[in-house]
């Protein structure tokens, strides 16, 4: 009873990794990956086992970071949202080539549904992409023994290992209790083929070869996976494979036990013989998956097949979004349960801007400048809690694509001929993505005006440490802008004058101009007063 | 994002048997519970025909289109099983406006049935006992007077 813990999916994992003896923890903010990290920057063992614990620059550092860590033979995680997947690719697919040493797992949490992301990519594909194991929990208990196991088989198999979770199993707490004894940290020591290492093409077509090979033997690690099973049902008519969480809507609906035989699968490679186990007993096969029809996919050829496969594709299960135990209800073919119809009195509370922040005052400057007098001006934005500056009353945006891209995107306009060419992104997310595309825009004497709405903080993500705090205007004069051209100004109503008249002065300038508009956060500002 | 004014809910199962879904289906919701009228009414479709809905009465108007009061709280007393208290009030009237959570979850427990209030109570102790006493005694005493006035109602 003493050991039972209630914790978040999050946590589960982060509590895994510290008892499976990690090293280090590396990562860059992204809902709903955050608390990964933060669970282990706060747990007593990290001080104890001086586990690296910092946030990273961006994804792309972080998992390098890691990758370096596993090569010297200690355990590493990395956690990130989906998308961040996306900005440390090559790294991702460089480690499957060099494999792992030390055990080395890669945390992606998936937003389908689009709580706080702008895409519902589906980490699963990274598996197949760069064939690598991918392990998807389904609830907190299996997702702590599965981040135990999952750098066990890392080291077993040494490749990195990804760990996919959604919203829900992120986000939502439980009771877990802790198996296995602490394991201590691994000792320092290099990987058994070192030429792995160094992916020059001479040994890179080597190390494909056995990768593939590698991969097969993944999937039959899959298919006897204690992670993996199937249960027979009295009801042959149909069969289900559920994968990860959304095998939990399915019981849901059969609190008796479900009727059907199921296929659950929570370790990839898809284990194909399980499958072939399954389709043997029904005529039809309801895939159940959280995210894109990743299985579906795979289990519907092209040619005739005396299976049927319903799911997604064919709308027997919503075709998009996040499941819900009524989506997963209604493909069942079982009656909604009776309930209240939605009120009539209704409105919409979308998020916005807190009363106070800085964010505010700048957009209001940039508005009284812009709208008045420079019509044509066109607004490149970035994703931030000032991304809110679309919303009313401000309208303050153009465009907002994904982190970094306001600084790019604004030269690219500017060479086209818009003017005034403006690129608006966060201190945090200036030093993800924003600095290299400075670069780029004082080589090119790009005739744009980049302004840093900086807040000194991650604010978006929950107010976490931002890289370069302190420096955002050294950073700037360091790639290269005239430090004439680099101004701070305060965002304060008072201010407005001075705001404008700097904004007006830059934009007149043609060429490269850095606007720093500095207040802290307000949250975070309250929760420096209260310590 | 609710420190940035949006609409927030968490859903909270407890059972004594296994719980797989941590999502609550539509019509499973035995109790709504919201610090404000317009959020409970929101999620009515998870309600359960013999649930309750706990709500807050005063609004926190940080939209422009806030429906009017009297057809918000028409469509609340309109479902069977409201419990509607001002619940701001009920806190500053027991010295702690600050503690309108937990004169909501008072409120909640007169009809939780499956929870002792007391083993609320003990969490509450257990929950503020690291800010000292005084603390601990204001959120007891407006825990106590949720529960009173809800079973006035
Ligand atoms: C590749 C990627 N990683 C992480 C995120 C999550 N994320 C969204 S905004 C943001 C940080 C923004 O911080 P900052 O630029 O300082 O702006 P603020 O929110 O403080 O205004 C993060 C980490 C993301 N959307 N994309
Ligand atoms: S959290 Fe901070 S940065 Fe975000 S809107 Fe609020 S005050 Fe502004």
């Amino acid at each position: 009873m003493a050991d039972k813990q209630l914790l978040l999916g999050d946590e589960a994992v982060a509590l895994g990794a510290l008892h499976a003896g990690l090293s280090g923890v590396y990562a860059y903010p992204g809902t709903p990956s955050t608390e990964i990290t933060e669970y282990i920057q706060g747990h007593p063992l990290t001080r104890e086992r001086h586990i690296h614990d910092h946030w990273t620059t961006n994804e792309k550092t972080a998992m390098e970071g890691a990758l370096g860590m596993s090569y010297a033979g200690k355990r590493s995680l990395v956690c990130m949202k989906h998308v961040g997947m996306n900005v440390c690719a090559d790294p991702l697919m460089g480690s499957a080539m060099t494999g792992a040493n030390g055990g080395l797992v890669v945390a992606a949490c998936d937003d389908p549904s689009m709580h706080s992301s702008q895409n519902e990519q589906d980490s699963r594909f990274w598996g197949t992409f760069g064939m690598m194991p991918v392990f998807e929990p389904s609830n907190q208990q299996e997702a702590y023994e599965m981040t135990r196991a999952a750098f066990d088989y890392s080291e077993k198999r040494t490749i990195p290992v990804i760990m996919r979770l959604t919203t829900r199993m992120a986000h939502s707490r439980a009771v877990v209790t802790p198996t296995g004894d602490i394991r201590p940290q691994n000792e320092l020591h290099y990987p058994e083929y070192p030429k792995r290492w160094v992916t020059l093409p001479v040994n890179a077509r080597v190390r494909n070869r056995e990768l593939i090979k590698d991969y097969a033997q993944f999937e039959e690690d899959a298919a006897t996976s204690k992670f993996n099973w199937i249960a027979d049902g009295p009801d042959h008519s149909m069969g289900v494979i559920a994968c990860g969480i959304a095998y939990n809507y399915l019981m849901e609906n059969y609190p008796d036990g479900c009727p059907y035989p199921v296929l659950k699968v929570s370790q990839y490679p898809f284990p194909r013989k399980l499958a072939l186990k399954l389709a043997a007993m029904v005529p039809t096969i309801l895939v159940l998956e959280e995210g894109q029809p990743l299985v579906e996919n795979m289990l519907r050829g092209v040619f005739p097949s005396n299976t049927k496969i319903i799911g997604r594709i064919d709308e027997t299960v919503v075709r998009d979004g996040e499941l819900s135990p009524d989506d997963v209800r209604k493909a069942l073919g079982l009656p909604a349960l009776p309930t209240f119809a939605p009120s009539q009195v209704l409105a919409p509370r979308p998020p916005a801007l807190c009363m106070g922040c800085g964010h505010r005052d700048f957009y209001t400057a940039l508005n009284n400048v812009l709208k008045k007098d420079y019509p044509t001006a066109r607004v490149f934005s970035d994703i931030g809690c000032y991304t809110l500056g679309y919303m009313a009353p401000f309208h303050a945006i153009n465009t907002c694509v994904e982190m970094g891209a306001s600084f790019t995107m604004a030269q690219g306009a500017a060479y086209s001929g818009t003017w005034p060419a403006v690129g608006v992104l966060g201190d945090s997310t200036f030093t993800h993505s924003g600095m290299t595309g400075l670069l780029d825009a004082v080589n090119g004497n790009a005739d744009v005006v980049l302004c840093i709405s900086d807040n000194l903080t991650t604010a978006m993500t929950g107010g976490q440490d931002s890289a370069g705090t302190g420096r955002i205007e050294a950073i700037c004069a360091g790639l290269g802008v005239d430090p004439a051209h680099i101004r701070t100004i305060v965002p304060l109503p008072k201010n407005y004058p001075d705001m404008e008249k700097v904004i007006r002065e830059e934009i007149e300038y043609h060429g490269v101009s850095v606007i720093v508009c500095r207040r802290e956060c307000i949250q975070t500002a309250r929760r420096h007063a209260k310590k | 994002m609710s420190q940035r004014g949006g609409d927030v809910q968490s859903n909270l199962r407890l059972s004594s048997d296994p719980i797989y879904s941590d999502l609550i289906p539509r019509g499973a919701a035995d109790l709504i519970v919201s610090l404000e009228p317009l959020e409970a009414l929101r999620y009515i479709p998870y309600l359960a025909p013999e649930g309750w809905i706990i709500t807050n009465t005063v609004p926190f108007e940080n939209i422009p289109d806030y429906p009017p009061m009297d057809q918000v709280m028409g469509a609340l007393n309109k479902l069977p099983r409201v419990i509607a208290i001002d619940v701001d009030a009920i806190a500053k009237e027991v010295g702690s406006p600050r503690s309108a959570n937990m004169v909501l979850l008072g409120a909640t427990a007169s009809v939780l049935g499956i929870l002792d209030p007391d083993k609320l109570r003990d969490g509450i102790r257990r929950i503020f006992g690291r800010k000292g006493e005084e603390i601990v005694e204001a959120n007891i005493k407006a825990f106590d007077a949720g529960f009173a006035s809800a079973r006035k109602k």
